[in-house]
């Protein structure tokens, strides 16, 4: 499993847990700093954006779109929003 | 009967609708001589305000607040009063009161309040007095934006003199070092401009040991006509309007203002574009961010070049061209000191090349001499410059000896390389857009193209031989990255290196370390806006995330700052409203530590968060 499979199987188990916007965008930067010698540049775009969450409802994104990128990370594939 | 069992049932539905809560309530109501419902409904419009574009609470918000949640907002209130005007809301009322004069009197003395807080109690005030259309309302709103201004002028003078923010005791072995670091220069420029500062000059040294080399902040004005000026040669004035420094410093940075003006009016006064007051301003620029880095020689050498070029406009470029409006003897005159003017010039090159050539930091920390190779090529180069110099000299007459030197002036090939090189190495020229400026300047000066890939390849061995002495992990890498890049060359001077191995003390700051690179190396390669502050800060600023929903902010950006005096990097994220205003700030990181904390000032969420918390620590003791 790579860092990106393994993102998005951690950014999933936040979903089923009903974890808040909030607290899954301050889980990103989170996530970001802790794998920043790894990730590519897409992945951290995508964590830095994703993060945006936790600065007001402005910023959120429904659960449907979350469990897609969710989905796609663990497929492997580039995520941009 | 029937009038006597209606009265009954009358009286017992009135008996059922006031409960023990209204009671409350209403005590409440009493206690604070407010609409407790209209207040709690105000309160939340204001978090919106702050907060978010989510819906306000709605107005009958009263009916499912309990007994405890009433008496935990009046809690709540009595706190946020204390805290924020420093009163109790029964001196608040008292103070609500008074008339317009007495009010706002009373309003000026207090010190401890916040400008926001004065104009929010005002507000309030004026809102409870719609009624009273009197021009007196006017007047004191006007006396108090006065008094405000005012005392936000006397306390920026005060911080500006009591701004502790380097340390006023050093070891013996640091003042030695700042010692050698600040000694000026004797009797190095025949410039009549120089020799007006050099008084001064020592004046400054003198006070700034005294103080013990405290470092402080000043104000400085720039007329605008030199901001104009300086607009044309794409350098921001702002950044010269304050500067944080030593007496010496400041004095250096006062010169720094002074070239500029001076410049800008000589460029009003002569009919072409003066490439000798562009050099000046241009050597002036890289003098500024030398003496951020306390490279006082550095600054010395280049303000005195600076003025150097000056007084060569002032003495030819003028009298040529006041003699050719004005007469012939004035042209005379001015022509009869060109030869002295352009040696003047030639001496003042040659001061900067040998500062810059004998100025090698690493022998000062004990380190290994890496400019060796370097060092020797340039004075090499600078005495075979010299030589040629001399020959032009003896070998010409008249006015094809002035030719001479002015070309050998304009001509002159080692200033480029050695200020390239060595204004990189040295940190002079801290970013791509700086280096290509200066470089460009450079290039103009000397007649040549850019010799980039050269300046490039001597860089590199450099940076080889760094990396082979120090055998660090960390530094290796960040120097693979900045040879990549061409970014912050600065980073890898000796004297960081050296910091940077200074901090790894314990074996987990390696982790910590390895992320604060890596951050800033990514900021740097990120980076949209790049902002140099006048205390040497540098700001990177990456693209703005755009709302995805409609409200009060319009964007957030993630920003990271770079201190190279202290090397802290530090991030956080700004958020902007409509107008592009910052209306939030929500701290990241700190040298490759995330921070968890709060958004300033708090989302709703965060109000919503806390409330709730403090509610059920009040229940919970119920």
């Amino acid at each position: 499993m790579n860092i990106k499979q393994k993102i998005g199987t951690e950014l999933k188990q936040l979903l089923t847990n009903k974890k808040t916007t909030e607290q899954i965008g301050g889980w990103c930067y989170w996530i970001y700093m802790k794998h920043i010698q790894d990730i590519d540049t897409t992945l951290k775009d995508l964590l830095l954006d994703l993060s945006t969450m936790e600065d007001g409802p402005e910023f959120e994104l429904s659960y449907e779109k979350l469990n897609d990128i969710a989905d796609r990370l663990i497929a492997g594939e580039d995520v941009k929003l | 009967m029937k009038i006597k069992t209606i009265r009954l049932l009358l009286l017992l539905s009135i008996f059922s609708y006031f409960n023990i809560d209204t009671k409350i309530q209403q005590a409440y109501v009493d206690q604070t001589d407010t609409n407790f419902f209209d207040q709690l409904n105000q309160s939340h419009q204001d978090s919106t305000f702050y907060c978010s574009a989510k819906l306000v609470a709605p107005s009958n918000i009263s009916s499912r607040l309990n007994y405890h949640q009433i008496y935990a907002q009046a809690i709540y209130d009595e706190i946020q009063c204390r805290q924020f005007f420093h009163m109790t809301l029964q001196q608040k009322k008292e103070l609500f009161k008074l008339n317009y004069y007495d009010f706002a009197q009373k309003l000026l003395r207090r010190d401890n309040l916040s400008d926001q807080a004065i104009w929010a109690l005002w507000h309030e005030y004026k809102n409870k007095r719609l009624w009273d259309w009197n021009n007196e309302k006017f007047e004191n709103e006007i006396k108090i934006k006065e008094a405000l201004k005012l005392r936000q002028k006397h306390r920026e003078q005060k911080e500006a003199l009591t701004q502790p923010q380097r340390l006023n005791q050093f070891l013996p072995e640091e003042i030695i070092y700042l010692k050698s670091a600040y000694a000026l220069p004797i009797n190095h420029s025949e410039s009549h401009t120089v020799q007006k500062f050099i008084a001064a000059r020592e004046l400054a040294l003198q006070q700034t040991e005294n103080d013990n080399f405290k470092q402080y902040n000043a104000s400085h004005t720039l007329t605008s006509q030199a901001q104009a000026y300086l607009k044309l040669h794409d350098i921001d004035a702002t950044h010269y309007h304050n500067f944080y420094g030593t007496a010496v410093q400041q004095q250096l940075h006062n010169e720094i203002c002074s070239i500029f003006e001076q410049a800008a009016t000589l460029q009003r006064n002569i009919p072409y574009n003066s490439n000798f007051l562009q050099y000046s301003v241009i050597c002036a620029d890289a003098a500024h961010d030398l003496n951020k880095l306390e490279q006082i020689q550095m600054v010395v050498a280049l303000n005195n070049l600076s003025f150097q070029f000056l007084d060569t406009v002032e003495t030819y470029s003028l009298a040529a061209a006041h003699g050719a409006l004005g007469g012939l003897t004035n042209m005379i005159v001015g022509w009869a000191q060109l030869p002295d003017s352009i040696s003047f010039l030639a001496k003042s090159l040659h001061y900067v090349f040998e500062s810059c050539a004998l100025s090698s930091c690493t022998l000062e920390h004990g380190f290994e001499d890496l400019f060796t190779e370097l060092r020797d090529a340039r004075n090499e180069e600078i005495n075979i410059g010299l030589q040629a110099l001399s020959q032009a000299i003896s070998d010409s007459t008249g006015p094809e000896r002035v030719e001479a030197l002015v070309e050998f002036a304009v001509n002159f090939r080692v200033p480029t390389k050695i200020l390239q090189v060595l204004g990189g190495v040295l940190g002079v020229t801290r970013s791509q857009a700086t280096l290509t400026r200066s470089a460009q300047a450079i290039t103009a000066v000397v007649g040549e193209q850019m010799t980039t890939s050269e300046t490039t390849r001597e860089l590199a061995q450099t940076l080889q031989k760094a990396e082979m002495l120090l055998q660090e992990s960390v530094v290796r890498q960040t120097a693979q990255q900045l040879k990549n890049n061409h970014i912050s060359t600065k980073s890898l001077t000796p004297v960081n290196i050296d910091i940077i191995r200074n901090q790894a003390h314990n074996a987990n700051a390696n982790s910590a370390l390895l992320t604060k690179l890596k951050a800033l190396n990514n900021a740097q390669a990120d980076a949209i806006k790049t902002k140099h502050l006048p205390d040497g800060r540098i700001r990177y600023y990456r693209q703005e995330k755009l709302s995805s929903t409609p409200g009060p902010t319009r964007g957030s950006a993630h920003i990271t700052e770079f201190n190279p005096k202290t090397n802290q990097v530090r991030a956080w994220r700004e958020c902007y409203d409509h107008s592009g205003k910052i209306n939030r700030v929500h701290p990241k990181m700190l040298n490759g530590q995330t921070l968890t904390g709060q958004h300033y000032p708090p989302t709703k969420s965060e109000l919503e968060y806390w409330l709730n918390q403090k509610i059920r620590n009040i229940n919970n003791e119920y």
